[in-house]
């Protein structure tokens, strides 16, 4: 066992490092990090130090490069996603023969949600009905606005959404809307 | 629409990407291309190799975004999957069954433009990190900047749970003296 403090001079033996308090310092790391800090980790002045010097630490990790935001990554990322989408799952519609993606589905459901004041969409599922061609079951997931009129705003999502399924030439014979969250305004940027 | 969906939380953006919406897609890629990118150079050094993995831990997360569950863990779940593909990329260059050892050239920063623009506190830590032998510095990156568990990184580097312990408290005892903790 080594001193507390470990020294400057002899290379302490790392993993039994301990801060001035007397605790192993990858124990103490470990606490100062828990969801929950223990008794020691919430009250010792070491450790609160060290508590900081780890912050910081983490802070400095997420700081980006310059050129970490290289655009032509997130264009290689993208083009790729795209690639993927066209190889997607087809919805009929009514006229035989015609497909349509369903993700072009959702985007469509999607862009008439969105502008409703309040909600924002999240999942989009849209089910053939079988045997009926361009009909199909939808549920719509959104994220309501903190103090919007929950009641009224499904609503609204609801005729926007059969909206959205128009616009691609689809009809619902149900529509799910499913409020799944509610939260601040987003901050403005 | 761009806007909002900027502000918009991790689980909205994850919802809507996995109906296919690019843009929300696009946000997620933007939000944590530069942590990824970040921790892939540390691990890797080089630039090339670093973005490869970027590419494919997104592309990957694309793919199989359907079966993510909790959609609000889509960061450490991304964070993992770099982490496995950093080790992927070791493996290959060294052609070795195992990491352990295995030394790699210290993480070459940057280019001279962007040293100096780079901030001098990530630069000191930056070059804190260098100074630990790779294995030390990966199990370090794993853990606190991918969010790893001690057993994912044993798994991840084939090694025992203890080897990963005593990596990371050497790596936290020398990161503390370099970047003036306590002391």
């Amino acid at each position: 066992m080594s001193e507390p403090g470990g020294g400057r001079a002899r290379p302490p033996d790392e993993a039994d490092e301990r801060l001035p308090c007397g605790r192993r310092l990858d124990e103490a790391w470990e606490a100062v990090t828990a969801p929950v800090p223990d008794e020691h980790a919430r009250t010792c002045p070491w450790c609160a130090d060290l508590a900081r010097h780890v912050t910081g630490l983490n802070l400095l990790l997420d700081v980006p490069e310059g050129e970490a935001d290289e655009p032509g990554l997130v264009v290689r990322i993208l083009s790729e996603v795209l690639t993927d989408l066209r190889s997607g799952r087809r919805v009929p519609l009514a006229e035989p023969g015609v497909h349509v993606g369903e993700h072009v589905v959702a985007a469509a459901v999607r862009e008439r949600v969105d502008v409703v004041p309040g909600a924002l969409a999240r999942r989009v599922r849209v089910r053939p009905v079988e045997g009926s061609p361009g009909v199909v079951d939808l549920v719509v997931r959104v994220v309501v606005d903190h103090g919007a009129n929950v009641p009224d705003v499904a609503e609204r999502v609801r005729a926007a959404a059969a909206l959205g399924l128009a616009d691609v030439g689809l009809t619902p014979r149900s529509t799910d809307v499913d409020v799944v969250d509610v939260t601040a305004p987003p901050p403005g940027r | 629409m761009v806007e909002r969906l900027a502000g918009a939380d991790d689980a909205t953006l994850v919802e809507r990407a996995q109906d296919g919406d690019v843009v929300a897609f696009e946000v997620l890629v933007r939000r944590y291309a530069p942590t990824a990118r970040a921790m892939a150079r540390r691990v890797l050094g080089g630039d090339a190799d670093a973005d490869d993995v970027v590419q494919e831990s997104f592309i990957a997360a694309w793919r199989s975004l359907r079966t993510l569950s909790d959609p609000a863990a889509f960061k450490g779940w991304l964070l993992r999957t770099a982490s496995r593909r950093c080790v992927d990329v070791l493996r290959r260059r060294r052609d070795s069954v195992s990491l352990d050892g295995v030394d790699v050239a210290a993480p070459v920063s940057t280019s001279p433009e962007a040293q100096a623009t780079m901030s001098a506190a990530v630069a000191d830590l930056d070059a804190a990190l260098a100074r630990l032998p790779d294995a030390v510095r990966r199990a370090w990156l794993f853990r606190e900047q991918a969010g790893l568990s001690y057993d994912e990184i044993a798994r991840l580097e084939q090694v025992g749970v203890d080897t990963v312990r005593g990596r990371i408290a050497r790596a936290r005892s020398g990161l503390a003296r370099e970047m003036g903790a306590w002391r």
